[in-house]
């Protein structure tokens, strides 16, 4: 792409020279990081000393600027760097900013915000009040179209393996949109009931909130979600999905993965069949995991979610081999036969009566086994994992005379999730550390006792972990009924060896794919990773899912993305926008049945959030990302304007010279503390105080933040930031007198019994006009004390103390209260414009504007040919003197072009 | 000027945090003016909550359409606000 002038900056500078350029036959590319061009001028409420409307003034040259044939103007984007070229033309990077909506399709109708769940401060506004992460940025926005806030991937919902969208729930519960937080879950994994009680929630530990008083409870407001749906809907909102698709799939293994992989196939129309060796689907879910963890209920309704698409579960029919599900002609096959056997321990005793693996206990337990009784006796749960503190704990229920835990190493190397042990010690179960089982004792075929190896902790071994080793004779001999070994699963890969298996007995699959060495037969889940959580063999569901439907359409295995997922926002990102201090929000304790009681009956030992409890605990979420994804903008957009694989884009263009309308930056008054911005709501920036006053304002009228009060009594401070060497600053800043007399005139306007008080080192009112508006606004009744403010101080009942040096009314230091306190905020130099060059750089003035090297006689060039300036990225100026001085640059900038092309053509041409 | 010595400012919340805060406020906001039009401080004593956090949340409803002041005279120091009719069932959306 070529242009003649590349603007960087759509504010009245870049705005005024582009047209300018434009109107002349120039090609412009006008490039605003922002999503309008208009920059701060569009925002103020009138400009001095005419008092006409800042939006009459300046809207239409923003429509001017969108419409003009010869300028091509790209908002949100940014320029990221400009290289001089030798022939005096430059050639520049240009970064569009993804904005996850289609600018084409999109109308503005801003039905978007208003179903919007994230609610963000409005920059616009000077964050006086709140958008929605999708937002116009305001009424006269030129484009006028939305745009997403999305800084990245939240933490939580990146750390999830299946890609749930951890953040949009937590925020459609926070907006009390409970079933749309359900049916947003559902997009992303199915199987929420069982997750919202037995997942280990990789979402909590990555959670910002973490670093402060705690993460959120995430599962707990998942469970709350789910139950209020449950009871809702007793059954599916759905049925089988119209438009069948032909090929036929066959899934072995009723587990998550498998359950997962059959929702998404089924969901695009495939007849998928589920082949399940035990009478009932569910696999760990239904087998593995404890009632009082997972109800059976909850289970059963997840699986109604998928059966309800179609999918037909075949109970009680175990698979040989492949070449039975073969020969039925299934186009694709999907094995997720899961770990639900145990892993076999080599010791003397094993196969005695009373011996038993944890699976066949737990598995029997539910099923009602005699096998499985531990009523009364003496149980030793061998194993340091989760299936053996579900075994310990089933054993304990059962009503086991007393139950201890042996492993190996300490408490500390347990594999099993620290809450689990805890609970499991709370509830009286004895804790062995340091033991391992050296052999079990008989008596008429039936265990007696354990022999234990007394341990101890060696060197690290390849884990991390250190090593148990033996200590030599200390065996010591202990009576025992019930030996549950509980030591480790195995995967049921048996039937299937000939597609080829890993050392540990796992299926060797593509890791990305999960394809097999047989072309159409795909494994996952447990079976190829090893025992793992609920959510991850939900993930390689959804994973062989995706890739199945490829090979089914014929389409590569290779080379596609599954997860693309924006990069994770860091939580140093996240805690550094505070810009106050945070509310202190302990994390909700989840409520559990008391262990006396829990230890009893299998009834679930988590209770449920209330409704109040659900919402504040959501509430506690820093939106980390802005966005959520919880895609109520996708719905409620009737244009299908909404796109969130949309990325940003770079180009690469070539212009024959670079100006630069970068503007100004305002004075931050947090930075000046005795002035005690932040400190009130009524101590405000007198931007803040502008859009108060616009026809656009974020109020319904001009009242005052704390409580909604048209104020009475309102004081500016003057030179806030500027003429103030303690901040930096010496500049007098050249606009704040006149705005804030402009102000004064408004507020009287509006507010007729006001009282405005202006606090000044003195009044600077030159220009056309300018001093005869100071005197207008004397006229007017504006009391003008001459004396340096000290210090600003709220009030216990919302109003402000101004402590100030009086020079010329009652002399010395005074005090005096006011409703409202209006700091008149000045202009500092905005440094973007010097990370725009490469070698080399903008020359800066001693203030860090842009220098003019001959500011007198050629307003607007830089030290860098072909680089010009205008407006206020070269010095504080007025809007007059801006437009002025844009007109200047937009002429050399027009002369430098046809210079450079007339010294071009005589170079082609030969001549000197 | 009267000064009380023990009265202190409350420390202001930082205010992406209050803003969030207004989805889950709005329907309570809405069920205390269920009946009659209030001012802010009013609303605010009724949820008890802070004037100026519930000045954020109000004003986040009136500008998505849930509700709109009423015409205030000179003398009065606040408007008061009622809820727009028909936003009753935009607040009441969703758990369906």
């Amino acid at each position: 792409m070529k242009y003649d002038v590349m603007v960087v900056g759509g504010g009245i500078a870049g705005m005024e020279a582009g047209l300018t350029l434009g109107d002349m036959g120039f090609n412009v590319l006008m490039v605003e990081k922002k999503p309008s061009v208009g920059g701060r001028m569009i925002l103020l409420s009138k400009v001095f000393p005419t008092l006409d409307c800042a939006s009459c003034v300046s809207a239409p040259k923003m429509s001017a600027t969108g419409n003009h044939p010869k300028v091509d103007l790209q908002v949100n984007s940014e320029v990221k760097d400009i290289r001089p070229q030798l022939d005096g033309t430059f050639k520049a990077k240009l970064v569009r900013k993804a904005t996850f909506v289609d600018p084409a399709a999109c109308t503005g109708c801003a039905k978007c915000e208003t179903v919007c769940t994230v609610a963000t401060p409005d920059h616009y506004n000077y964050d006086l009040a709140a958008n929605r992460a999708i937002h116009i940025a305001f009424p006269q926005a030129v484009p006028k179209k939305a745009v997403i806030t999305k800084e990245g991937s939240s933490p939580c919902s990146y750390a999830c393996p299946a890609g749930v969208q951890t953040h949009g729930y937590v925020s459609l519960v926070r907006a009390g949109k409970y079933a749309e937080a359900f049916r947003l879950h559902m997009e992303d994994a199915p199987l929420p009931g069982s997750l919202s009680r037995a997942c280990y929630a990789p979402c909590e530990g990555a959670c910002t909130r973490g670093d402060l008083e705690g993460n959120l409870s995430i599962r707990a407001i998942k469970r709350f979600m789910v139950d209020r749906y449950y009871a809702e809907h007793p059954e599916p909102e759905y049925g089988i999905p119209e438009a069948l698709r032909s090929d036929r799939i066959a899934i072995v293994g009723s587990g998550p993965a498998g359950l997962s992989a059959a929702y998404f196939l089924a969901r695009k129309g495939y007849p998928v069949t589920l082949f399940e060796s035990d009478p009932e689907a569910g696999g760990m879910l239904r087998h593995g995991l404890p009632p009082y963890r997972l109800p059976r209920e909850i289970v059963d309704r997840d699986i109604k979610n998928i059966t309800a698409l179609g999918v037909e579960i075949k109970t009680g029919t175990p698979i040989g081999s492949l070449e039975q599900i073969q020969q039925q002609g299934y186009a694709a096959t999907f094995l997720a036969v899961g770990t639900l056997a145990g892993q076999g321990l080599e010791v003397q005793g094993r196969d005695l009566e009373g011996v038993v693996d944890a699976m066949d206990f737990l598995s029997g337990t539910y099923q009602g086994k005699p096998s499985a009784a531990a009523a009364g006796q003496r149980v030793v749960v061998v194993g340091g994992g989760n299936v053996a503190i579900d075994a310990a704990r089933v054993a304990l229920r059962q009503g086991a005379r007393q139950v201890s835990m042996v492993y190996r190493r300490t408490r500390a190397e347990m594999p099993a999730h620290r809450a689990e042990i805890a609970d499991a010690l709370s509830e009286g179960i004895a804790l062995q550390e340091l033991r391992a089982p050296a052999g079990f004792v008989g008596q008429g075929g039936k265990v007696v006792a354990a022999r234990w190896q007394e341990m101890r902790l060696g060197a690290p071994d390849a884990s991390g972990r250190r090593r148990p080793e033996p200590v030599p004779g200390h065996i010591k001999e202990e009576p025992a009924d019930l030996i549950i070994l509980a030591i480790g699963l195995a995967p049921s890969t048996g039937p299937f060896a000939g597609l080829g298996l890993d050392l540990d007995g796992t299926f060797a699959v593509d890791q990305e794919s999960l394809a097999t060495a047989v072309p159409g037969v795909f494994a996952g889940g447990d079976a190829a990773t090893g025992p793992g959580m609920i959510i991850a063999a939900i993930a390689q569901g959804k994973r062989a899912a995706f890739y199945i439907e490829r090979f089914l359409n014929g389409e590569s295995l290779q080379g596609v993305t599954f997860d693309a997922r924006l990069p994770v926002v860091s939580h140093d990102t996240v805690l550094a926008r505070a810009e106050g201090p945070r509310s202190a929000r302990p994390k909700t304790k989840v409520p559990e049945l008391p262990v006396e009681t829990r230890v009893r009956s299998m009834v679930e030992v988590e209770q449920p959030l209330t409704e109040d409890q659900a919402r504040a605990e959501a509430s506690r979420c820093l939106d980390c990302g802005v966005c959520s994804e919880c895609h109520q903008c996708v719905e409620a957009c009737p244009a299908g304007a909404i796109h969130f694989d949309q990325r940003e884009v770079e180009a690469e263009i070539e212009v024959g010279s670079v100006l630069v309308a970068t503007g100004f930056d305002l004075f931050d008054a947090r930075k000046k503390p005795t002035y005690g911005f932040g400190s009130s709501a009524n101590i405000i920036t007198a931007t803040q105080m502008d859009r108060i006053l616009a026809p656009t304002r974020p109020y319904n009228s001009v009242i005052r933040p704390s409580d909604g009060k048209a104020p009475a009594n309102i004081a500016y401070v003057l030179c806030t930031g500027s003429r103030d060497c303690t901040v930096g600053n010496s500049l007098c800043s050249r606009v704040c007198c006149m705005y804030s007399i402009k102000q004064a005139q408004l507020i009287m306007g509006s507010l007729p019994l006001a009282d405005v008080t202006i606090y000044s080192i003195d009044i600077r009112a030159y220009g056309k006009g300018y001093d005869e508006f100071y005197e207008q606004a004397q006229g007017m009744g504006v009391r003008f004390i001459k004396g340096r403010v000290a210090k600003i101080e709220p009030t216990a009942d919302d109003n402000v103390i101004v402590t100030y040096e009086d020079i010329n009314g009652k002399v010395g230091v005074q005090k005096a209260e006011h409703d409202l306190v209006v700091l008149s905020v000045g202009l500092s130099a905005n440094p973007e414009a010097f990370g725009l060059m490469i070698a080399p750089g903008l020359a800066r003035d001693p203030y860090n504007y842009v220098l003019e090297p001959d500011e007198d006689l050629e307003p607007g060039r830089t030290s860098i040919p072909g680089v010009f300036v205008a407006g206020t990225a070269a010095g504080v100026r007025d809007i007059p003197d801006t437009v002025l001085h844009s007109g200047a640059a937009a002429a050399q900038v027009a002369a430098y072009l046809r210079r450079n092309s007339s010294r071009t053509a005589a170079a082609l041409a030969g001549r000197p | 000027m009267p000064e009380d010595l023990t009265a202190k400012p409350r420390i202001l919340r930082d205010r992406a945090e209050v803003m969030r805060d207004e989805l889950v406020w709005r329907q309570r906001i809405a069920a205390v003016m269920q009946d009659t039009p209030m001012t802010l401080p009013e609303i605010a004593a009724a949820l008890g909550q802070p004037n100026d956090e519930v000045t954020i949340w109000v004003m986040g409803m009136r500008r998505y359409g849930l509700i709109e002041e009423l015409p205030k005279s000179r003398a009065d120091d606040y408007f008061r606000y009622e809820l727009k009719h028909g936003s009753q069932g935009e607040l009441n959306h969703g758990s369906h």
